[in-house]
């Protein structure tokens, strides 16, 4: 017995892809795309690996950097502090932020992600409905 | 802990050497007790990413590439992706180097570069004559370090600030002794607003006045020392006094 040759499904009938290849592309109306968006996959990764990293300072480290921030805080509010000094501080307070978002960056950015997906979402369905109206009228 | 490893900088230590055209298959056949090495059970660990007469660049599954050329030895580590099948869905792409810091990282390959640069065949006076360190890091310019963000905001000035599709190189003198001089070479690349994630690179170089003869005794503390050297200029950079106008320093 021979079996039918597997044919895929035709795309033509309705597509929920932004591709040019899909159904909307017919009627020249985007459908929206929940979740969509390039993902730039070596900035993702480095930012993760860098978290990693940044999580792994030890107290001691941690609590040097906060000594050496407030010794330099203590300069700056005396008045006494010079400009390498006030660099000095921009570092050090730039290596806490890298700490402190090793600690809570990721569950930040899940919300943020979160966030924007919905807002992208709603943009593409405001666009949908403009479309659709569009499409509503010429009939 | 170095900004580098804060934010996941990846390393490339390289050495420059008297001219010695050794063929290809001598390479290898120099390389291959490291080569054994980079098996797990039956799977070999290595490519062969590119094969002329003269040189030979092996790239290991763990995110190590050694380039050996007539006058050059260079050991970088990239992290490695691959695509993963999924149940029912498009393939996702997985990390198969591993995330560490830069500064282990860079005690890595500095290890990894002796053990090639001693078995590499050349005469017995082969000269060395300049190590590069580099680190090049990927990265949003909010995250970069002040100083990193003030050398390029320095540069953007002109124009109020670099924006996507920009790039631009420096290479400035940074110190000298009687017994070399030391330079960095500055990169900065932004690409399109696609990716909008840009990439810096200092590429510290030390040049010898005379070549230090290539030993196996001597090499680890020249790169030990040149390594010092160049992660001091690195934290410099990200402290930013260099590029600050305003300041007496």
């Amino acid at each position: 017995m021979k079996t039918a040759a597997y044919k895929p499904v035709e795309q033509d009938e309705f597509d929920l892809s932004p591709s040019e290849t899909s159904a909307g592309s017919h009627t020249g109306i985007k459908f929206p795309d929940f979740g969509g968006g390039d993902a730039a996959l070596i900035a993702v990764t480095a930012k993760l690996a860098g978290r990693i990293n940044a999580a792994s300072v030890s107290d001691q480290e941690h609590k040097e950097l906060l000594r050496e921030r407030q010794a330099l805080l203590d300069k700056k509010l005396d008045g006494t502090i010079n400009r390498q000094e006030e660099n000095r501080l921009a570092y050090v307070r730039w290596s806490l932020d890298r700490i402190e978002d090793a600690k809570y960056g990721h569950s930040l950015d899940k919300i943020d992600d979160a966030v924007q997906m919905y807002q992208r979402f709603v943009d593409q369905l405001h666009d949908f409905h403009h479309q659709l109206e569009g499409a509503t009228k010429r009939r | 802990m170095s900004w580098c490893d804060k934010l996941a900088s990846v390393p490339t230590v390289g050495l420059t050497l008297d001219w010695h055209f050794a063929p290809a298959a001598e390479l290898i056949t120099a390389l291959s007790p490291l080569l054994n090495e980079l098996v797990e059970g039956d799977k070999q660990k290595f490519q062969v990413s590119r094969l002329d007469a003269f040189s030979v660049i092996l790239q290991t599954d763990s995110g190590f590439q050694y380039a050996v050329e007539p006058s050059k030895v260079v050991v970088s580590f990239q992290h490695r992706m691959r695509a993963k099948a999924v149940s029912g869905g498009a393939p996702i792409m997985e990390m198969i180097s591993q995330a560490q810091p830069f500064t282990n990282l860079l005690t890595e390959v500095i290890r990894r570069l002796v053990e090639v640069t001693i078995r590499i065949p050349g005469p017995r006076n082969r000269k060395l004559t300049r190590v590069g360190v580099v680190t090049t890091t990927t990265v949003d310019i909010e995250d970069s370090p002040p100083g990193v963000v003030r050398l390029i905001n320095y540069m953007g000035r002109p124009w109020g600030g670099i924006g996507p599709g920009s790039s631009f190189q420096i290479a400035g003198d940074v110190g000298s002794t009687t017994g070399w001089t030391d330079r960095c070479i500055h990169t900065y690349a932004l690409p399109e607003p696609q990716d909008q994630i840009a990439s810096v690179m200092f590429d510290w170089q030390r040049t010898f006045k005379a070549g230090h003869a290539l030993h196996k005794d001597t090499l680890p503390e020249i790169l030990k020392r040149s390594r010092e050297d160049a992660e001091k200029y690195f934290e410099d950079l990200a402290e930013g006094n260099r590029f600050d106008e305003n300041g007496s320093v």
